[in-house]
């Protein structure tokens, strides 16, 4: 067998695979439709948002981790104190920042030491202090020394400790939400038997408008980097999610907005402080732990909860985060490999965790090397520019079909971005994305690949 | 494999078009259904309008409603709901007020909460339990039970609401039994309900405990009565379960006690301080701290030598919470005499310094 026919065959199974990929999509994107207008209509009856907000029943714990985010953590503590849920014991864990975060706090937010005594039942770091706030009896503040693996699993964890309540939310330091946003989070827990946990939908902050914790407007942000994340955002929060609820739940929730049953985190040992992608990790491990142990569960996202968050405005800092959420993914993937295929984790094993892994830490290696084989090709003259311009325009169509359907879902429902112009420029957004930046995206999580399998020949953990 | 490529290629050209075409359709839908959304939308504004001025009308004329009218209104239950609502909220103190929700759930919600308390999906119970809030026969209690026992949190919490509004000694035992077992974050939203209606339910939460066997049962009726305010009466069965062989009978049954406005319940407190069982010490450690008495103090001093770690933190704690005597108690505290007590004085006495 000749090369061209290696690099052939190799360009078919690409072609299948892709086939296969966007047969899953649209399988999700209609399973989500359903699922996200009936939501619509149920929280539409503003009985159940006054219910769940005047008797606000059911206390819970909301954590943030914070490292050097001074700048941004007022908007988030304010849009919480913002919220129509009341019932909110509020934990900032300060992950030793070098930056005057403890102190603007303390000036704040009138912050006082109190003699708390919280058994660690998952080891952190070191806990130097722990604050209390004389203006807001149930805002806290723990100080802690850095974790040595520069991320915020382990002060997710400090909190996970002090936390009292049945229910725990995470939220990131940047990230501000809606004051129904609990509510609503509360409102999918409530309403579905066995619910353990709930991931909220997080939508770009970047550019809007928000003034002591409140957002202003909505508008999809005009700097192409940021802009595209929101369009894929869009994509994978109000579609990709929803329509994993139908396979049993997703493999991964925001760790920027994503709620949890106490119990539930405790029991699976809390984050792993060693992983990037931790927030993906922790939602694969309950998975995990409940089937393996038979415990009827519901992992759910809700299309209708909704937080902003920053995202990196630079090419630099976006391949920096999504190096660290690739090999994060890889961790968590081996790490609960015995899922895969396999008959005994149900649904899960047999549908939703084969597909995160081919389809979602995959994906960019095989975008990756299909590009590569393109460019292979056409210096072969296997094929023509004329193929790779029609592959292109199948790849954008389909792109823009999903995408178009999603801004249908969103004007039929939730209206977000309900301004005229973003339909259009998202349909812009994708034809752009395919010229450059999916490339330096799939480039990124080749080499995040490359890096890690390195790092693991080397006895690292990432 | 040429061919193969070239047929996987002309595949890709139809499809391409076929997607193409699709995105134009798709667009066009997209501003067609904001379009139609909106017409729409003006229809049932005016519907739910008619649905309104109808039920104001009620309201304010004090009629009862005409069996024309009352299907119509079934059929907008939802809107009903939240209107009832509204005018229970803004008309609070209006004398047409209850003839008005009276005629509203005998001729509406009733009827129709039974029709939807047999629906298998969640939401139309939840309807249910909702309009069985505005009054329920004795006939059904058997519904309003089997909603209080449904899975659903929303719908149980608000069948709970519906039961605990018209206590009948039946019902809230059905509740403590379903409760008792269920998750803890259930129960903890039963027990916020419980204490919103102490008055009425505190006799049948004590007699129940004075003939419940069951231990479970005993741990959760004490767990409600400390959500409940504190009471001068302490229920004489607390005092045998304070003798109980069950460990986390006697913590429960403490912690009422503990909870108690009965200057009795000290000497009940200060006769467990030695017992036997780490766990009872360390809650009575914990409760010493709300008891000002020279006694306390004698005991916590002793407590805070104990050998088990939780005892000493928590008696070191009330310590802090006894005051100027407390803290001298805490400074006192030898390290060469013994390092374990030093060490919890030392825990809450360093982090009050900064304070």
């Amino acid at each position: 067998m000749d090369y061209i026919s290696i690099i052939t065959i190799i360009f078919i199974i690409i072609i299948f695979y892709y086939a296969i990929l966007a047969a899953w999509y649209a399988v999700l994107l209609i399973a989500s439709f359903p699922m996200v207008i009936r939501t619509f209509r149920v929280t539409n009856f503003n009985n159940i948002m006054n219910f769940i907000n005047r008797d606000a029943l059911i206390p819970l714990t909301i954590v943030t981790p914070a490292f050097n985010e001074t700048k941004r953590i007022n908007n988030m503590i304010q849009s919480i104190f913002k919220s129509s849920y009341k019932n909110i014991d509020l934990i900032i864990v300060n992950d030793g920042s070098t930056d005057n975060m403890m102190e603007f706090l303390i000036k704040e937010y009138d912050l006082v030491k109190i003699p708390l005594v919280i058994k660690q039942n998952i080891e952190t770091s070191k806990i130097l202090n722990y604050y209390q706030s004389s203006q807001y009896p149930n805002f806290f503040v723990i100080d802690k020394e850095h974790s040595p693996y520069g991320n915020g699993a382990d002060s997710i964890n400090a909190g996970l400790n002090a936390c009292r309540t049945p229910l725990f939310i995470t939220v990131d330091a940047d990230t501000v939400l809606e004051p129904d946003a609990i509510s609503e989070l509360l409102f999918t827990f409530l309403s579905h038997t066995h619910c353990v946990s709930v991931g909220g939908s997080v939508y770009v902050i970047n550019e809007n408008k928000v003034v002591n914790g409140v957002l202003e407007e909505t508008k999809l942000p005009k700097k192409f980097v940021p802009a595209i994340q929101a369009v894929e955002y869009l994509r994978s929060f109000l579609y990709g999610r929803s329509g994993w609820n139908f396979f049993g739940g997703a493999m991964c929730f925001p760790g920027a907005f994503t709620l949890f049953e106490t119990q539930v985190l405790r029991e699976v040992g809390g984050y792993d402080k060693k992983n990037f992608a931790y927030d993906a990790e922790i939602v694969t491990k309950i998975h995990h732990w409940m089937r393996k142990n038979k415990y009827p569960y519901y992992l759910l996202h809700t299309p209708n909860a909704f937080g902003w968050t920053e995202v990196p405005s630079t090419l630099k800092s976006f391949w920096r985060q999504r190096n660290f959420w690739q090999r994060g993914m890889w961790k968590g993937t081996f790490l609960h490999g015995e899922m895969f295929f396999n008959l005994r984790y149900g649904i899960i094993g047999l549908i939703s965790f084969p597909a995160y892994v081919l389809f979602e830490v995959l994906g960019p290696i095989i975008e990756f090397i299909s590009y590569f084989i393109f460019i292979v090709c056409l210096l072969l003259n296997i094929f023509t520019p004329y193929y790779f311009v029609w592959f292109l325009l199948l790849a954008w169509s389909y792109i823009t079909l999903l995408s178009l359907g999603i801004i249908l879902l969103n004007q039929i429902t939730f209206n977000r971005y309900n301004n005229f112009g973003d339909s259009i420029r998202v349909v812009w957004l994708v034809f752009r994305e395919l010229l450059g930046f999916r490339q330096f995206r799939a480039t990124c999580c080749f080499v995040a690949t490359i890096h890690y399998l390195w790092n693991r020949l080397r006895g690292k953990y990432l | 494999m040429l061919e193969l490529l070239n047929k996987l290629f002309h595949i890709a050209q139809i499809i391409t078009i076929v997607q193409l075409v699709l995105v134009v359709i798709c667009f066009l839908l997209i501003y067609l259904i904001k379009f139609i959304m909106i017409q729409t939308q003006k229809i049932k504004t005016r519907q739910l309008k008619a649905v309104e001025d109808l039920l104001y009308s009620n309201f304010y004329h004090q009629q009862v409603f005409s069996t024309k009218t009352a299907k119509k209104l079934k059929k907008y239950i939802l809107f009903v709901l939240d209107r009832i609502n509204e005018i229970e909220i803004r008309h609070s103190h209006s004398n047409e007020l209850p003839a008005f929700l009276k005629h509203c759930s005998r001729q509406i919600l009733k009827s129709r909460a039974r029709i939807l308390a047999r629906r298998k999906r969640w939401f139309n119970k939840y309807i249910a339990a909702k309009c069985f809030q505005y009054g329920f026969d004795a006939d059904d209690d058997p519904v309003i039970i089997r909603l209080i026992q449904d899975q659903n949190l929303l719908v149980s919490m608000n069948a709970c609401f519906a039961a605990i509004k018209y206590s009948n000694p039946q019902i809230i035992n059905s509740l403590i039994d379903f409760f008792y077992k269920s998750r803890r974050v259930q129960q903890s939203v039963f027990s916020k309900l419980i204490a919103r209606n102490a008055n009425t339910l505190l006799p049948i939460l004590l007699q129940r405990l004075k003939v419940e066997a069951d231990n479970y049962i005993k741990i959760f009726c004490y767990r409600l009565l400390c959500e409940i305010p504190p009471q001068e009466v302490i229920s004489y069965t607390a005092k045998y379960d304070l003798l109980s062989s069950s460990a986390d009978l006697r913590i429960a049954a403490l912690y009422y006690v503990g909870h108690a406005n009965n200057p009795l319940k000290n000497e009940l407190i200060f006769s467990l301080a030695c017992d036997p069982d780490w766990k009872i010490r360390a809650v009575v450690a914990k409760l010493l701290g709300t008891i000002h008495v020279e006694k306390s103090l004698t005991i916590l001093n002793q407590l805070i030598k104990d050998s088990e770690w939780w005892v000493r933190i928590n008696a070191a704690n009330s310590l802090e919470q006894q005051g100027p005597e407390g803290f001298e108690i805490l400074s006192k505290q030898d390290k060469e005499k013994d390092k374990y007590a030093y060490d919890s004085a030392q825990a809450v006495l360093t982090k009050h310094k900064d304070k």
